[in-house]
């Protein structure tokens, strides 16, 4: 069996899985089944382990990590939202529903990326640099940290608002207000701060690579622009003492400015740096 | 306090404002949003120039505000400060029952305190503990660095120079303007004159660990002492000197013309720049000259075109340019006579072969060769953004991921109205540490 058929059949085997724990949420959720939502969570979990292989697969046989292309680079990104989900969900039991927010949305970023085209894309002279890795590694700890900040968010939203005893019942599970809280605002710190990392590093490897450091391209500055997004929200609620409710319209608000960037823009602009995600 | 010192408190107390510094950031945000959708010119606008200017301005007078507050936190206060502290209706009160010792109870504060890795330190019957003292100096850090940030770019922009230059294999040419064909410096550029760019041996495919480099010179810089540095060039593989980064850009063909009077004398030569364009016949872009007479009047506009091997794809059938050197390099060359008639006159010429124009000079095809086009950078503050894009992420890292810490206990009262009351102050104002530190009393005062 060659490589291309394992990756594929280990790439669907995570599709299907993620599918699978996302019906199992809202079974669980429509039908107040708690095991049901705690087999959901466990179900959408295992899928890391196939979506792993399949990275993996890949890696091994054109000899780069998820950075190049549509497929990869979403398929990448959907394993960072689920390998944060997990990191939460570990230390927070209460906020394992929470999954009903995250999974749909891996499952179909993870799905899109399968329908587009997976030829392989091999490094250039030009992306043949250690600041790549470094680079694209804090991208996806940005943005996944976003994310997730994102759904915690949502998760403190829902617990004042949900109506009807499943919904209440559930919602009273996840941890104290307070702890969402201050959680949500520890994802959208960490996130700030990998932002601001691969933005520098995307400079520094700019200027080595082709002697300007800043040129205004439309990615570099709609990260700039994300950056300065969560720049608000962040002075918001340090310095002005944004908590609870508006706070979390805050980050739910900030999302889509870095989607934007990380999907819109590529799609959009013809430049360069397009390359990553749309080929060359 | 005098109308002077009232106005400088004014003015600092309205750059500080954390309301202006929420609006600026949000006025640059959208100043981008406008200038990446298809307005660049938005981006040296006076306006925007002025928003961010004011933005820096704000910003250091924020990291000067900072600065202070993270040395008045920083202080250990006083015992007499602390105590009055404690009495504040904001501190924690967990009643002391009357079997438990104050001491005994201290003490238990003091181990529980260093168990959760905070510094702990007992004096005048009180329990200090502290976590995460380098956080305080990251906002400061960071807003300084980022003050500086912003006025280091502007002080870059007016002493940067960059600009592009064909370099013919062999062929030295000096870093000055007229060579490049784009230039730009900043008003403050100070140029280095007398330094000279040679680029040799162009291999077209030079493999750096597996992985095709593409066009790869060899190229030197030197001035008239001798040689500053040399080296391969290649994407991310640059040449330094000092300030200097030379950076390849693209390769093309460069036909060398010899421009020969009526007796076969030599009167110059002269390297065109032809770069491969599969849209074009020739599948190159033209060269044009000016041929001159003895007396340098410009007599004939020379248009030379190289004509590059065309190679058609089995899969699509389109018709594209290999960007190599011809098999056998020819140029169609069209020679116009600038005074006169006008008249034009077009061949096709191979290394060696002469085109004779009417008054009976003429135009030698002397050989092809590869040029490489290399961008030329010098930018002194390339290396000062580095060290502050460094220190900034360090005080962003501290300011964001390591929280400081402080927590005073001290008993108060006496008799049946004894308390354990606390103080408690989290950087970040997390709620879950009050709680916590509240919760540690309570189990202590129930033992």
């Amino acid at each position: 069996m060659s490589s291309l058929t394992l990756e594929a059949i280990a790439m669907w085997g995570a599709v299907t899985i993620y599918a699978v724990g996302s019906v199992l949420y809202v079974v669980g959720l429509v039908f107040g089944k708690e095991k049901v939502t705690a087999a959901a969570t466990a179900v959408s979990l295992l899928g890391v382990a196939p979506h792993l292989a399949g990275i993996g697969i890949r890696w091994a046989r054109i000899g780069h990590g998820p950075y190049l292309g549509f497929y990869e680079v979403i398929s990448s990104y959907a394993l960072f939202a689920v390998l944060a989900f997990a990191l939460v969900s570990w230390r927070y039991r209460g906020l394992r529903p929470a999954g009903m927010f995250v999974m749909p949305f891996v499952f179909l970023f993870l799905g899109g990326a399968m329908l587009a085209s997976n030829q392989d894309l091999p490094i250039t002279g030009k992306l043949a640099s250690y600041w790549l890795i470094i680079h694209v590694t804090f991208a996806k700890l940005a943005y996944g940290s976003f994310i997730a900040s994102f759904a915690l968010a949502l998760s403190y939203l829902a617990r004042g608002r949900v109506r009807g005893e499943r919904w209440s019942s559930l919602t009273a599970r996840f941890p104290a207000p307070e702890t969402v809280d201050d959680l949500s605002y520890r994802f959208v710190a960490a996130g700030f701060v990998f932002l601001a990392v691969m933005i520098a590093a995307g400079a520094v490897w700019a200027n080595e690579a082709w002697g300007r450091y800043w040129g205004w391209d439309p990615i570099e500055t709609w990260a700039l622009v994300s950056w300065l997004v969560y720049a608000v929200t962040l002075h918001l609620r340090l310095t002005l003492g944004w908590r609870g409710d508006r706070w979390a319209w805050t980050v739910i608000v900030a999302l889509p400015a870095v989607l934007f960037a990380l999907i819109g823009v590529p799609i959009v602009y013809q430049s360069i740096h397009g390359a990553y995600l749309t080929g060359y | 306090m005098t109308q002077g010192s009232r106005s400088r408190r004014g003015v600092m107390a309205l750059l500080t404002s954390r309301r202006l510094a929420v609006g600026l950031i949000c006025a640059v945000t959208a100043a981008l949003v406008v200038a990446v959708l298809d307005q660049p010119w938005v981006l040296t606008s006076v306006p925007f120039l002025g928003l961010v200017a004011v933005l820096a301005v704000s910003t250091g007078a924020c990291a000067w505000e900072r600065t202070r507050a993270a040395l008045r936190v920083a202080r250990v206060p006083g015992a007499d400060a602390m105590l009055k502290r404690l009495a504040a209706p904001s501190a924690i009160r967990v009643p002391l029952p009357l079997d438990v010792e104050a001491e005994a109870a201290m003490a238990e504060v003091a181990r529980r305190l260093r168990g959760r890795r905070m510094a702990v330190s007992e004096r005048d019957g009180l329990v200090g503990a502290r976590k995460g003292r380098a956080g305080l100096i990251g906002s400061p850090l960071f807003h300084w660095a980022l003050a500086l940030l912003l006025v280091t770019f502007a002080a870059g922009a007016l002493l940067r120079s960059e600009g592009r230059i064909p370099l013919p294999m062999g062929e030295p040419r000096t870093l000055e303007p007229a060579n490049y064909q784009v230039f730009k410096a900043g008003r403050l550029n100070a140029s280095r004159s007398g330094l000279v760019l040679q680029a040799d041996d162009l291999t077209l495919s030079y493999l750096v660990d597996g992985i095709d480099a593409g066009p790869t010179p060899a190229v030197t810089l030197s001035d008239g002492s001798g040689v500053l540095a040399s080296g391969l060039v290649y994407p991310n593989h640059p040449l330094r000197w000092r300030t200097m980064m030379v950076h390849v850009v693209d390769h093309g063909l460069a036909p060398k013309l010899a421009l020969e009077a009526a007796d076969g004398a030599l009167r110059g030569e002269v390297s065109g720049f032809s770069d491969f364009d599969p849209k074009s016949a020739s599948g190159t872009t033209p060269s044009e000259f000016e041929l001159t007479d003895r007396a340098g009047v410009a007599r004939y506009s020379a248009h030379v075109e190289v004509l590059a091997d065309k190679v058609t794809s089995p899969e699509t059938g389109l018709v594209g340019v290999q960007p190599r050197m011809p098999t056998t390099p020819t140029v169609l060359i069209r020679v116009i006579a600038l005074s006169g008639s006008g008249e034009a006159t077009q061949t096709r010429l191979a290394v060696g072969e002469i085109l004779r124009l009417r008054d009976g000079s003429g135009v030698r095809l002397v050989g092809v060769d590869y040029f490489a086009r290399v961008s030329v950078v010098d930018d002194p503050s390339v290396h000062v953004i580095y060290a502050l894009l460094g220190l900034s992420l360090v005080g962003l890292s501290l300011a964001l991921l390591l929280p400081y810490r402080v927590v005073w206990v001290g008993v108060s009262g006496t008799g049946a109205h004894r308390e354990l009351a606390a103080v408690v102050r989290h950087q970040r104002g997390a709620m879950g540490f009050k709680a916590a530190v509240e919760r540690l009393l309570e189990e202590i005062a129930a033992r």
